[in-house]
């Protein structure tokens, strides 16, 4: 089976990427690149796809980025891809969804596939719209939300897909093949490459393209953005209350399960009229501060 | 006496030679499946140890205490092993004829010694039963009731009781039935006498005895290599070709020179990967469960008994040993040896925390950590099977340098207002002070570092910190066994710092401490490197920093395993605290040498624990409530996480609290 995974470097992460405190700007020596969580997530389903399908099989990647991505792609070999395609020309910058699925389809057409995997979804953009245009553009079946690709019957060529829907119910498709998933995070972690694999995806060469090698006019393409993002503005913070995070993982799920993260403090519901009540939770406050304040003395 | 059966003698003793010297042989050539490993420097540093320890014994004395009297009666055992050796040396001597031995049993200096000998006897008789009384009716913690044990504690009864009647039978057929050189076997010699034994009777009793005595002296030759007593050749050995470096510093992987197209390995999957020292441990093991009584593993029951992983090598190496040679040789390349499944557990191995307890108790030396962290390092590197959490952290270091992953940008949020210098501004200092991750993440131990910035800067010390350009040490990378993600990690961190001209660290973390200071040397980064309390102690003595204040708390101090087993550093952290008036230090019941690790060591910080098992910073806590400290102090970020951790899990927040040695120095000062 031959398949194709798009991935997509992020430099958004769920760490505080850094923020320069006099500019209120992202420093950029505080900036990450990492793979898009998703789409590592594909790259693991194709490799466990490949693993258990027999016979002739290849996974090739293929991103839009600029040589910095190398790193990432060589990751992404590591863990078992085969090869890798790295698009890139100066006018790629600022691709939406549409003109990207455009430059990965003319991409595509030129290689051998029986199934695409895309992530779900970037999550520097949330737009998730990629795959579904390129299934678009590529004229295939698609099916969203994918955890698992169960079953390939290659007589029939067709695969049986476990997709999540609502309340972590799941579905199974069966799709015919060729077709372009997109993929959500399964329940296991991609793998970690050992390092013989990390030492030869070092070796690995990486095929690179630009818009002159896939007939692109770099002019129009520009052009033929639907859309474009006009104005940026940062989450209000919301206080959130959570467990105390210094305890032990385990603690903090027996916490969870126990029903009631306050219990560590011994939970206690206040009733009455809203009165009585404020007047005890006041109370309660001034007690719970006097205590802390002879805590932290010696 | 024996002329007769002389013929019978040497063929007996030939034989047993031959058999002892084959399985001997068999197990030496095993050895040298390792891989290389040289360890004949240091001639004279060893040869010292091998004195010391072996023959002064100090291998047992280490560990003797009220509780624990087993050393005397193992010195007792050893001592008069030698001296029975060397009389038997003698005495076979004269039975075989060879003139010079005999003559030598008929000086007068041979008498004095055989009298010597017939009271040590009685002396190995007491220890004989003690030990057996010991181990079969008292039955310690330590110790295992096992055949094993029982055949050599026979062995050796009977060896001295034959040694007593045989002798005792020939002194009652003299004239006098006494004799100056056998005390002992002249009064069982009288003994014989008074039931009216005679003539005849006496000779038959005497051969009879002295066969049944050399008997077993062969059949303890023949079965010495076949128990836990070949630790008896083996030890010697192990002991002579021991480390000698600092305890707590693993070996480097070049992982350049690694072969990965042949299919090498990184780590250790096979025995034969193992060096030959660390196959030579197998056999130096006693089997005196030492290591197993002071493991903070086993004693929370945890997969890991360091002793059972030393046995269960040393068996597999033996039973499959031959096959292993067939296969270097090339003849047979189809056995699936690979310990982890095999032999080791995959838990054994993830549940060691790295705290050196189990070599800091064991007599023979055997280095126990190492060959865990090798299987790891195999584990981890070749077959990219690890706990799942630790994945997350290898990445986070991977990506931000930190295991939190926290990120550059936030790792100098600590310093501000405090003014630090940062050494990309001036790197004009006298010392780098190294904040580590814990100290510059974790809101715990940020206070800890913003005590200790304050105190340097009360002394005047003119610091300065890496700031942003800091990454983690490797330490978390290293002991979990991702070689190359903390080769990566420490090559970079020693850029950095030979680019600042950094001369001397300062360390807030033990494990930080450790690594700089015996592992950076190995690639390249060779700096001064201080742990605090070292310098913080040398400030207060210089009376750079005077101790004003007094604390009246009853305090209780955690040891560090990588600041006291692995470095040694016992009394700097004391010192501080007993520097403080008013303060009253009261000692665990495990402490200094015997401290138990708080569970984060060996990257165990950054796994979960075993489903339904106690932390051991539960267990430690617990220690630490008995002796009624209110308050615990420790020296290193992550026992203070842990031991907070262990307080909150108790829910004994009330009663006690934990704190970093230095938040109590600045509260003093």
């Amino acid at each position: 089976m031959r398949i194709i995974v798009c991935i997509k470097e992020v430099t958004h992460v769920y760490a505080p990427v850094g923020i320069d405190r006099q500019t209120n700007l992202i420093d950029p020596e505080g900036v990450v690149h990492v793979i898009n969580p998703y789409d590592e997530c594909a790259v693991e389903e194709a490799i466990r796809l490949k693993e258990s399908v027999g016979g002739e099989n290849k996974i090739t990647l293929v991103t839009i980025c600029p040589p910095r991505a190398e790193s990432i792609l060589r990751d992404c070999l590591a863990m078992g891809a085969d090869e890798a395609i790295r698009i890139w020309d100066d006018a790629f910058q600022d691709l939406d969804s549409w003109t990207t699925s455009f430059v990965l389809a003319k991409t595509i057409r030129g290689v051998d596939y029986d199934l695409i995997l895309c992530g779900k979804q970037a999550i520097d953009t949330n737009a998730g719209q990629v795959g579904i245009y390129l299934a678009k553009l590529l004229n295939l079946p698609l099916v969203s939300a994918v955890i698992e690709v169960e079953h390939y019957f290659p007589q029939k060529k067709v695969v049986t897909v476990q997709k999540i829907i609502e309340k972590g119910n799941r579905e199974v498709v069966e799709c015919p093949l060729p077709a372009l998933f997109t993929v959500e995070k399964g329940l296991d972690e991609p793998r970690y490459p050992t390092l013989p694999a990390f030492l030869k995806a070092l070796k690995k060469e990486i095929l690179e393209l630009d818009a002159n090698k896939l007939n692109i006019d770099p002019k129009k393409i520009q052009l033929n953005s639907l859309v474009r993002m006009i104005k940026l503005s940062p989450p209000k913070p919301k206080p959130t209350f959570t467990i105390d995070s210094s305890l032990p993982a385990s603690e903090r799920l027996k916490l969870l399960m126990s029903g009631g993260i306050a219990k560590k403090n011994s939970t206690k519901i206040l009733e009455g009229k809203v009165r009585d009540v404020v007047t005890q939770a006041v109370q309660l406050l001034i007690r719970q501060l006097g205590k802390e304040s002879k805590q932290h003395s010696f | 006496m024996m002329i007769s059966s002389t013929t019978a003698l040497i063929i007996l003793l030939m034989s047993s030679v031959v058999i002892f010297a084959a399985s001997v042989w068999r197990r030496f050539r095993l050895l040298r499946l390792g891989k290389r490993d040289n360890r004949c420097d240091r001639i004279t540093e060893r040869l010292r140890s091998l004195f010391l320890t072996v023959l002064g014994q100090r291998c047992v004395l280490k560990s003797l205490s009220p509780q624990d009297l087993s050393a005397i009666s193992h010195c007792i055992m050893f001592w008069g092993f030698i001296v029975f050796v060397i009389s038997y040396i003698i005495l076979f001597g004269r039975a075989l004829g060879i003139g010079l031995l005999s003559s030598l049993s008929k000086s007068t200096t041979f008498s004095v010694f055989s009298a010597f000998l017939d009271i040590l006897g009685l002396l190995i008789i007491g220890a004989i039963l003690w030990a057996a009384f010991r181990r079969y009716i008292i039955r310690p913690e330590r110790l295992e009731p096992s055949l094993d044990a029982a055949v050599i504690l026979i062995f050796i009864f009977v060896l001295m009781m034959t040694f007593y009647i045989q002798e005792g039978a020939q002194i009652a057929m003299t004239e006098t039935g006494w004799r100056f050189s056998h005390p002992i076997g002249s009064a069982v010699g009288s003994l014989l006498i008074k039931i009216n034994l005679k003539g005849d009777l006496l000779l038959k009793i005497a051969t009879t005895f002295w066969w049944i005595h050399t008997l077993v002296i062969f059949g303890f030759l023949i079965y010495i290599p076949y128990s836990k007593h070949l630790h008896l050749i083996a030890s010697p050995f192990n002991v002579f070709f021991k480390s000698l470096g600092p305890r707590g510093v693993l070996n480097s992987i070049d992982l350049e020179s690694v072969d990965i197209e042949k299919g090498e390995n990184f780590g250790v999957a096979h025995l034969s990967e193992f060096t030959w020292k660390q196959l030579l441990d197998l056999y130096a093991c006693a089997e005196c469960g030492r290591c197993r009584e002071n493991c903070p593993a086993t004693i929370a029951g945890k997969s890991l008994n360091p002793q059972e992983l030393i046995k269960d090598l040393k068996v597999h190496l033996l039973k499959s040993g031959d096959d292993l040679l067939c296969k270097r040789e090339g003849t047979n390349l189809n056995i699936n040896s690979s310990l982890i499944e095999n032999i080791v557990t995959e838990d054994e191995v993830w549940a060691c925390t790295n705290c050196y307890s189990c070599q800091e108790q064991c007599p023979v030396d055997i280095e126990h950590v190492q060959k865990i962290v090798d299987l790891r390092r195999n584990l981890v590197l070749t077959e990219g099977r690890f706990p799942k959490e630790v994945r997350r952290t290898f990445k986070n270091l991977r990506t931000y340098g930190d295991p939190l992953g926290m990120g550059r940008a936030l790792r100098s949020d600590w310093a501000q207002g405090l003014e630090v210098k940062e050494l990309s501004e001036d790197s004009k200092v006298d010392i780098l002070f190294w904040v580590g991750c814990s100290g510059a993440f974790s809101d715990m131990n940020r206070k800890t570092i913003v005590s200790l910035t304050k105190l340097f800067k009360k002394a005047g010390v003119n610091f300065g910190v890496l700031g942003k350009d800091e990454k983690c040490c490797g330490d978390p990378a290293r002991r979990i066994g991702n070689e190359y993600l903390f080769q990566k990690l420490a090559q970079e961190n020693i850029e950095c710092m030979k680019r600042y001209g950094v001369k001397k660290i300062v360390t807030a973390c033990p494990h930080g401490f450790n690594i700089l200071k015996h592992e950076y040397p190995h690639f390249g980064g060779e700096f001064e490197v201080f742990h605090y309390t070292e310098y913080i102690l040398d400030l207060i003595e210089e009376s750079r920093l005077r101790i004003t204040q007094s604390i009246n708390e009853r305090v209780t101090y955690h040891d560090p395993c990588y600041l006291g087993r692995c470095n040694g550093m016992y009394e700097p952290p004391r010192k501080i605290v007993n520097a403080i008036p008013g303060i009253n230090l009261i000692e665990m019941n495990r402490s200094k040498e015997k401290s138990f690790c708080c569970g984060a060591g060996g990257g165990r910080f950054w796994m979960q624990e075993e489903m339904g098992k106690k932390g051991l910073n539960e267990l430690r806590i617990e220690e630490a409530v008995k002796t009624k400290a209110e308050i615990v102090i420790t020296s290193c970020p992550f026992c203070l996480t842990m031991l907070d951790d262990g307080i909150k899990l108790k829910e004994l927040e009330e009663s006690i609290k934990v704190l970093d040695l230095i938040e109590l120095v600045e509260h003093a000062v």
